[in-house]
């Protein structure tokens, strides 16, 4: 992020617009914003991190008091009901794209110089994209984290007297926190965590779906088919053997015909067979009617409760309490015309008029006189319905044992004339009546069989349906199984690729800013060679070794303390290689001479874009004169003790 | 620039191992102010996009955008 502008609106003493560019031309990279104490240096600075944060983002308070941001000038000029704007924009470059951020927050002017501020403030991030075309960047907050997130502009964005920490005793965790968050150390930790978390998570779902149950259905349903396909391969044999021994009766049948000696039972037989085809037909067909009777029968059990409502309808229409099929329309109808159904007109009050009013008061309304005429009309033939019924399921029981009974006479003789073949004394006709008997036995076993296996093929066939339907579930079970195997696989995978790069990248990132903490600190710290190194350990410890070989950190003046500080947070800047601001409020407010000209000579090199909260007194002399060349904008912060107001002034204009 | 560098970190890894990674990171980066950011459903949706890529149910790319 490197800034280009920053515009305020009514923003504490900055009354109505006022705006500031700031150098980025690196090789006139410092922007110096002077300003005496009280002027709005601390202001400005504030007005940066507000428009990018806010009041406060998570548990980092930015702004103390948002009352306070509202110009005080601006309040007492406005009236009772007036609404007031006080916004920041601030227009930055990230990554070759730029940005416009902007924040407002609006109120209402209320008795007694007081303001009732809106709930929240508006903020919004806009990008120009490279066909010069604006559009509105749709989650503000997390592309900000994304570029500068604000735990981690601390160390870009500070105020230059209170930055020492890093070289307290005390420091270790600042600096590690510093360098976890700088580096993206804390990404990766934070990313290898919650990947394993899901993995984990991943781990538990797969046990509960993935329990083989496919490959248990597959064999059941194989099992199943090939059991099916044995039977269907019996049921054929087996009807095979009943056509044979069919064709055999047949051909015996031919030759009982043919013999002089059985001719005259044989063709007993035939005909009684015939008969009994013809019972057996009927008898099947009558037991269909009276399956198909009993079924449509069931409204004979309504038949008392039917009889009920008729016997209270006639009881209500002769008490006059509804209509003896006369509608309520055609009564209405004699009435208005006030004339008989016979043509004879009708006088008022007499005993004709008075009989109808009464026919009319009686009578039912609408739809409900309707219902009333319909269902009257609808259950008179339903009690006669159930009374035929009765005597259609009566005939069929008594035809029924009728056809039973001759059946079992019929049976009787064909036995008879079997037993009388059987006795012949022709020993060929006794034979092949003996024959034909074992064939008919056969064709009563096999068609027993294959009973049995229509029963068994149908319960086969419910249960290959089922299973096909679970088989198609256990698919998707199965097909989700894989998905979460993948999941997991990828996901410890993904953890355990940082988990290996992240001690690697760690000691690499520290061992470097180690380095160049050393290297700046060196330029920067006026003592020279008396500092003969800088250590990071790896518990990031951060210290200073002096000549003699001792830790010197406890013997550093604060401003010493504030340089080691700055070079540190220079070398995490550099070593990040990302594009940051660095802006110092009162930079060299604790800094004696010597350190104000070291840093002033170094610290354009290496920043990105250096902005300087600055008094007088702080940049002067040789230390103004480092700058000069480095200088791109140069403010004055003017303040007015007559209207509390600062005006923006740029320096040589 | 810090990112290519930690992207580069793993660029021996396999393509979905990276993809997974890169995009992990840009969520815990914007996400990062949060002490406690609940971000299981969506690394879920980062996963479960290169998952179904792997295993060929989807052919979308995911366009990541660094």
């Amino acid at each position: 992020m490197k800034l280009d502008r920053i515009v305020l609106e009514n923003f504490r003493q900055y009354f109505g617009k006022q705006r500031l560019t700031f150098a980025r031309d690196p090789q006139r990279n410092v922007t110096i914003i002077h300003g005496v104490n009280g002027a709005g240096k601390t202001s400005l600075f504030l007005a940066i991190n507000w428009c990018l944060y806010g009041r406060a983002v998570d548990n980092t308070k930015i702004v103390e008091n948002v009352g306070e941001l509202v110009s005080k000038e601006l309040i007492s000029r406005a009236v009772r009901g007036d609404r007031l704007v006080t916004s920041v924009e601030l227009h930055f470059l990230h990554e070759g794209e730029r940005y416009m951020a902007r924040r407002n927050l609006r109120g209402t002017r209320q008795d007694g110089a007081s303001v009732v501020l809106d709930s929240t403030d508006h903020f919004t991030l806009m990008r120009t994209r490279s066909d010069g075309q604006t559009e509105t960047i749709k989650n503000p907050i997390l592309t900000i984290n994304a570029m500068l997130p604000p735990n981690v502009r601390t160390y870009f964005l500070f105020d230059g007297e209170k930055i020492d920490e890093f070289a307290k005793p005390e420091s270790r965790k600042d600096v590690k926190d510093a360098i976890y968050l700088v580096l993206k150390l804390e990404i990766l930790e934070r990313a290898k965590r919650h990947l394993e978390t899901n993995a984990d998570e991943y781990s538990r779902e797969l046990r509960k779906v993935s329990s083989g149950e496919l490959a248990q259905l597959l064999d059941r349903e194989v099992k199943a088919r090939e059991e099916r396909t044995s039977d269907e391969a019996q049921k054929i044999e087996h009807m095979r053997s009943i056509e044979s021994a069919r064709r055999k009766i047949v051909d015996i049948d031919t030759t009982l015909r043919e013999s002089q000696n059985a001719r005259e039972l044989q063709s007993q037989r035939d005909q009684i067979e015939q008969a009994l085809r013809e019972r057996r037909g009927e008898l099947e067909s009558l037991i269909g009617q009276i399956r198909d009777l009993a079924v449509t029968s069931y409204f004979a059990i309504a038949q008392p409760a039917v009889d009920r409502a008729l016997q209270i309808l006639d009881e209500k229409r002769q008490r006059g309490e509804i209509p003896s099929s006369i509608r309520q329309q055609f009564v209405q109808d004699l009435l208005s015309q006030m004339r008989c159904i016979c043509g004879r007109a009708l006088t008022d009050g007499s005993t004709e008029h008075q009989r109808l009013l009464n026919l009319l008061q009686h009578s039912l309304p609408g739809s409900l006189e309707d219902d009333v005429l319909d269902t009257s009309a609808k259950l008179q033939p339903f009690a006669e319905r159930v009374g035929r019924q009765r005597q259609d399921i009566d005939t069929a029981m008594r035809r029924r044992t009728e056809l039973v009974g001759a059946i079992n006479q019929l049976d009787a003789e064909l036995s008879d004339i079997r037993h009388q073949l059987t006795k012949s004394p022709i020993e060929e006709i006794s034979r092949l009546e003996r024959q034909r008997q074992e064939f008919a036995a056969d064709i009563d076993s096999a068609n027993l069989k294959i009973g049995g296996i229509n029963v068994h093929l149908e319960k086969l066939t419910k249960e290959i349906n089922q299973l096909e339907k679970e088989i198609a579930r256990a698919k998707t079970e199965e097909q989700r199984a894989n998905l979460l195997q993948t999941k997991v696989d990828l996901t410890r995978r993904s953890a355990n690729a940082i988990g290996e790069m992240y001690e690697r990248f760690a000691d690499d990132m520290r061992l470097k800013i180690e380095a160049k903490t050393k290297e700046i600190f060196k330029l920067l710290a006026w003592k020279g060679d008396h500092f003969e190194d800088v250590r990071l350990g790896t518990d990031y410890h951060l210290e200073v070794i002096d000549r003699y070989g001792t830790p010197a950190r406890p013997d550093l003046s604060a401003g010493e303390r504030q340089v080691l500080s700055l070079s540190f947070i220079t070398a995490m800047s550099r070593v990040s290689e990302e594009e940051a601001p660095l802006v110092m409020d009162t930079p060299f407010g604790r800094l004696s001479s010597h350190h104000r000209n070291s840093i002033t000579l170094h610290l354009p090199a290496l920043a990105d874009q250096l902005v300087l909260f600055v008094t007088d007194e702080e940049l002067r002399d040789q230390a103004r004169s480092n700058l000069e060349e480095k200088i791109g904008f140069e403010y004055r912060l003017s303040f007015d003790p007559r209207t509390s107001c600062t005006t923006i002034e740029e320096e040589g204009v | 620039m810090h990112h290519e560098r930690l992207r580069n970190l793993f660029s021996g890894y396999e393509p979905a191992i990276q993809t997974i990674i890169d995009q992990v990171l840009q969520l815990e980066q914007a996400y990062i102010t949060m002490d406690r950011p609940r971000l299981k459903e969506q690394i879920d949706d980062i996963v479960e996009d290169v998952a179904k890529q792997e295993l060929g149910i989807t052919k979308k790319p995911r366009i990541s955008r660094a």
